[in-house]
């Protein structure tokens, strides 16, 4: 299996010119590519060199927004773009997504506490704080508001940032499947 | 084009018109939406008035007296309603948005496929 893959990186980086497989060689960044991606580059670059050029220091971590550029120029890059679709318009909808899941965070949790009985109860002062009796139903409420809000984001959320990624696998795999 | 659409089968027609319809159902969702956002208060309204006439409120006091009542407490209610609605509106297209696109690329995809294994002979 192993052997299967690499034997598919190697000819996918094979069919890049030296100048690119150096430029991703120097960059080092170990996010975009995979230490086996690595090991096949290195050996391509011995064959087609004569020495190793060097590296700059490990990139591991990336921001958000830096990844999602990145993977923007590259596909916005391509030489041949599809004919179903725009390429612009999906990136575009993917950033409207993401502005959606966050706001519905805020927006759902700011529902959540007006629409709460319990929180209009202790904000108006309509309870009194040493009185166990008329506060338990209170904190009750607040509980149950809490669970509620909670899991109504949580559902939104992750249902919203499952689709963004499936688009942009859907998209990739669109990209790999140019010739 | 040209040549995609002679490439086109019966099962890639069908998640055509499915993208294309979710395409446009996005754009009516959102409509609907924001204009109910537009009528929050007068939903609000006829609300209270029919909990009015149902006794289920004890209250003696109409729509505009309660607002005024209570003033901060109508504005946070009313905001969080328009707003509740709003973001309904925006999670739906974009949702159908997302949607629409995705049945696009799986199209695209099937077809560069298609087309790969043609000049390739398989």
């Amino acid at each position: 299996m192993k052997a299967e893959l690499r034997g598919q990186i190697y000819s996918n980086l094979n069919s890049k010119d030296t100048e690119e497989l150096v430029e991703i060689w120097k960059t080092n960044d170990r996010v975009e590519w995979s230490g086996l991606a690595f090991d096949v580059l290195e050996e391509i670059l011995k064959e087609r060199l004569s020495s190793l050029p060097e590296q700059d220091e490990h990139i591991l971590e990336k921001q958000d927004d830096e990844e999602l550029e990145e993977w923007q120029a590259k596909i916005l890059d391509s030489d041949t773009q599809p004919e179903l679709y725009d390429t612009l318009e999906v990136i575009d909808t993917l950033d409207s997504i993401n502005k959606v899941a966050k706001a519905a965070i805020v927006i759902y949790a700011f529902v959540g506490l007006v629409s709460s009985y319990g929180f209009e109860a202790l904000v108006w002062g309509a309870v009194s704080l040493n009185n166990m009796e008329e506060l338990m139903p209170i904190l009750w409420n607040l509980f149950q508001t809490f669970l509620s809000v909670a899991i109504q984001i949580a559902v939104t959320y992750f249902s919203l940032k499952a689709l963004m990624h499936i688009l942009r696998i859907l998209m990739e795999m669109e990209l790999n499947s140019r010739k | 084009m040209s040549e995609h659409k002679e490439l086109f089968t019966k099962n890639q027609d069908r998640l055509m018109s499915i993208a294309g319809w979710a395409n446009n159902l996005a754009w009516v969702v959102m409509i609907m939406y924001l204009i109910l956002a537009a009528l929050t208060i007068f939903i609000d309204q006829s609300n209270y008035q029919r909990m009015q006439a149902l006794a289920y409120s004890q209250i003696g006091v109409d729509y505009w007296e309660m607002a005024r009542l209570d003033p901060i407490y109508y504005v946070l209610d009313i905001g969080s309603d328009i707003l509740s609605r709003v973001l309904t509106g925006l999670i739906y297209y974009v949702v159908l948005r997302g949607i629409s696109l995705g049945l696009y690329m799986v199209i695209e995809t099937d077809m560069n496929y298609r087309e790969n294994s043609e000049k390739e002979g398989v």
